[in-house]
């Protein structure tokens, strides 16, 4: 499939193949056309994000979908070292994990996550903060003019 | 003389057998203690993890309904509803069961709570049910308790809503609420006029799980008057009520009144 160059890029940091279906099929039904990617750890994460092994060719997503509690690196520790990269600190983190402790939240902020989302119960309800997520960060908000490459 | 000495070691046996009997009672206490928290625990990690597969079953229902409604057989979509519904259900009782296990994670620590303030949130977080029954809620000036804040919202919102959810047919939902003190504790006293309950009933609807109606009569997961119970409990206080089955009904509660600290 060739996808235009300038395609909205969501990387999706998910280990759990029914969470990473529902993400997928809620983008599908939102209003913009985006291209997801999606690794199941926060080790093939940064991988992508700093272009290592077969992502050597791959180029800065727009937004970052984190799940917090991953396999091998978890979401936290991501987080973290996006925000310690040059290259990396201006990458939108939308955090979306099924924990609603206060401590995960306030982790999350601290650490330089741009907000953090519960996952809803349905979802309908999925589609509908997708939705608010693209319109937000895809229509409202001005992002830094990505250094491509 | 003699009889003298029998009487003292008689009673150095007594005193001896006492305090093993004080010893082993206390260490009961302890394990007590530790299984109920370890049940607690339990409780908690249990409904938490329980709701990460119910997440899925509703949402791919959902996509199921979404997708395929109207396209399957009229017995396929009933069953689709049946499935949203039972997860519906199930969130509810994890959501109940969540709060009731954590109110006692925690230490209690008290602060001074203005219950006229609590009322004020619960009013605007029940405001669409309100509007919609027509209902009524008033209140005189309540007291501010020592207390922790986020059960008294919690015992307030259960009784509230229970006042307005079972409302008798023909008239309008009015849940009335005021405050007096007695002896050493605030009683606070909140009166609905709904369909009031038999005295027979009057422990039992305390019991986690417990219910008195169908489903289909009125919704609920029978654990909210446990909740309620367990955070008067939990605060040195008590809960009772007075009705009468069709003259509406009205829950006592009472908070030691302590000084700020």
């Amino acid at each position: 499939m060739i996808l235009p160059a300038n395609l909205l890029t969501v990387l999706l940091v998910e280990d759990d193949p029914a969470d990473v279906e529902l993400t997928r099929m809620s983008l599908e039904q939102g209003k913009v056309k985006l291209r997801l990617d999606v690794v199941e750890d926060g080790v093939k994460a940064m991988d992508y994000l700093n272009q290592r092994g077969v992502y050597a060719d791959t180029p800065l997503p727009d937004l970052v979908l984190l799940d917090l509690n991953l396999p091998r690196k978890d979401g936290r520790q991501v987080i973290e070292e996006i925000r310690a990269s040059a290259r990396l600190r201006c990458l939108p983190i939308v955090v979306l994990t099924t924990s609603s402790a206060d401590a995960d939240i306030l982790r999350s902020y601290s650490l330089g996550a741009n907000c953090y989302i519960t996952k809803p119960a349905g979802f309908e309800d999925l589609v509908k903060i997708v939705r608010q997520i693209e319109d937000f960060w895809f229509t409202i908000v001005r992002l830094p003019t990505k250094a491509r490459g | 003389m003699l009889k003298i000495i029998e009487d003292f070691s008689e009673r150095r046996r007594l005193e001896k057998s006492m305090v093993t009997t004080n010893e082993a009672l206390k260490r009961q206490t302890t394990e007590l203690q530790r299984s109920n928290q370890d049940l607690e625990d339990f409780a908690y990690v249990a409904s938490h993890d329980l709701q990460e597969p119910l997440r899925k079953v509703r949402s791919f229902c959902e996509l199921l309904a979404q997708m395929y409604k109207g396209k399957m057989d009229a017995r396929a979509d009933r069953f689709i509803e049946r499935i949203v519904d039972a997860s519906d259900r199930m969130q509810a009782l994890i959501n109940d069961l969540l709060t009731y296990s954590r109110i006692s994670r925690r230490p209690l620590v008290l602060e001074t709570v203005d219950m006229n303030q609590v009322l004020l949130e619960v009013a605007d977080s029940l405001r669409n049910q309100i509007a919609k029954s027509g209902a009524k809620l008033r209140w005189e000036t309540l007291p501010k308790l020592q207390a922790e804040a986020f059960c008294m919202s919690q015992l307030m919102q259960n009784l509230v809503e229970n006042g307005l959810k079972f409302h008798a047919s023909g008239r309008h939902p009015e849940v009335r609420i005021w405050a007096g003190r007695k002896g050493d504790s605030w009683e606070i006293h909140v009166q609905d006029n709904g369909i009031g309950i038999e005295s027979a009933y009057f422990e039992r609807i305390f019991v986690i799980f417990q219910r008195l109606h169908t489903r289909q009569e009125y919704r609920g997961t029978g654990v909210g008057l446990a909740i309620c119970k367990k955070i008067v409990e939990r605060h040195g206080g008590r809960i009772w009520l007075d009705s009468k089955r069709g003259e509406g009904a009205t829950f006592h509660f009472s908070i030691p009144a302590r000084e700020a600290a």
